[in-house]
């Protein structure tokens, strides 16, 4: 039975392609046939048109055309001088401000990068001046303790000379103080009693002298 | 009368040239004397003829002429006396009295040596003191050199005072 089937649908999609092809090649036929009429048709048209506009379009109505263009450009010229004007004026306007901007940006750019400079040199300034001070300082200290060194010298020199020479500094002064008073006759009693102490050695030198 | 015998100085002769001036007096003398003995062999000797210094050694040494030999003793002892001398040079910071020196010669011969004789010269450096010269040393005696042997002690009282 199935295959009963297959066979008359196989048959029916036979006649259905056959129909289809027929249907197609009158219809080319058919379009043919009208083109060829429609070109005659087309030529007497395009004839007839030039003739009338010849008739139409004469001069005084070009000239009203003319005119009228005319108007009509002078309407559009003000119309987009006007939205010119406008488009100028905004472009102007935003001109003005993005140079404002730009330059603000600019001179911001240029104000930091100065305050970033001065800053810099500000702070090489002060680091400057802080090494100087340290220096300072520094040579301060060492000039305090070469001064305190010199003066300890000094203090210790002249304490040496004074106790080295303290024997002669007392004697000088005994002198000065009581030397007019003191002759020969008061001063007999302590060479006496010097003489007494070195005695044995004087008698010792006067007995083996030569 | 003994020979070979040093004298006895009196205090008042305390330089070495005193003896010597003595010495050429006591040989001026005895010349003097050996003149008039050839004059008059009976003469005898006049005292007030010697001068005051050594009329203080006859005295001191009791010296007594009657004749020339005794004389010549005299001189010969004195002469001894010059050779035995003992010089001590003695400096001071100002001019010696002779009052002052007749003290310090009388201590010097009394103590030290009776045949001791001066030399005298100024320095005033010394100030309070003395520094003597002996034959062989030198003994400073000066404030400033007593000063110096107690130096450590001065110092110490200083250095216990700033403390």
């Amino acid at each position: 039975m199935t295959i009963w089937w297959l066979a008359v649908i196989a048959f029916g999609v036979i006649c259905l392609g056959t129909g289809f092809i027929y249907l197609a090649l009158k219809l080319n036929k058919i379009e043919k046939n009208r083109s060829d009429s429609g070109n005659k048709l087309l030529n007497a048209l395009d004839q007839s048109p030039e003739k009338d506009v010849e008739h139409i379009f004469n001069n005084e109505f070009r000239e009203e055309l003319r005119n009228r263009g005319r108007l009509h450009f002078d309407k559009v010229i003000g119309d987009n001088a006007m939205f010119l004007q406008q488009d100028l004026r905004l472009t102007t306007s935003e001109l003005n401000q993005f140079m404002k901007d730009e330059i603000s940006k600019t001179l911001k750019s240029e104000f930091s990068k100065y305050e970033q400079s001065i800053s810099d040199a500000k702070q090489l300034a002060v680091e400057s001046i802080q090494k100087t001070l340290a220096a300072i300082e520094e040579q301060r200290k060492t000039f305090t303790n070469q001064i305190n060194d010199e003066v300890n010298k000094d203090k210790e020199r002249m304490i040496a000379r004074f106790e080295e020479r303290m024997t002669d500094i007392l004697n000088h002064y005994l002198l000065e103080a009581v030397g007019d008073q003191v002759d020969l006759e008061s001063q007999l009693e302590y060479i006496i009693n010097d003489l007494e102490a070195n005695k044995q050695g004087i008698i010792e030198d006067l007995k083996n002298g030569a | 009368m003994e020979p070979n015998t040093s004298y006895k100085l009196s205090s008042s002769i305390y330089r070495k040239s005193q003896i010597g001036e003595l010495l050429r007096e006591i040989k001026e003398v005895k010349l003097n004397f050996e003149q008039s003995l050839i004059r008059d062999s009976q003469v005898r000797f006049d005292e007030h003829l010697l001068s005051s210094e050594l009329k203080s050694i006859f005295e001191k040494n009791n010296i007594k002429i009657t004749n020339l030999n005794e004389l010549k003793i005299v001189e010969a002892n004195l002469s001894l006396t010059f050779k035995n001398l003992k010089s001590i040079h003695f400096s001071f910071s100002q001019p010696a009295s002779n009052d002052f020196l007749v003290k310090l010669i009388r201590y010097l011969r009394k103590e030290i040596n009776p045949l001791i004789v001066l030399s005298v010269g100024l320095d005033p450096s010394i100030g309070i003191g003395t520094r003597l010269r002996t034959t062989n040393k030198y003994f400073d005696l000066s404030l400033a050199t007593r000063l110096q042997a107690k130096r450590a002690a001065l110092l110490n009282r200083i250095k216990e005072s700033e403390s």
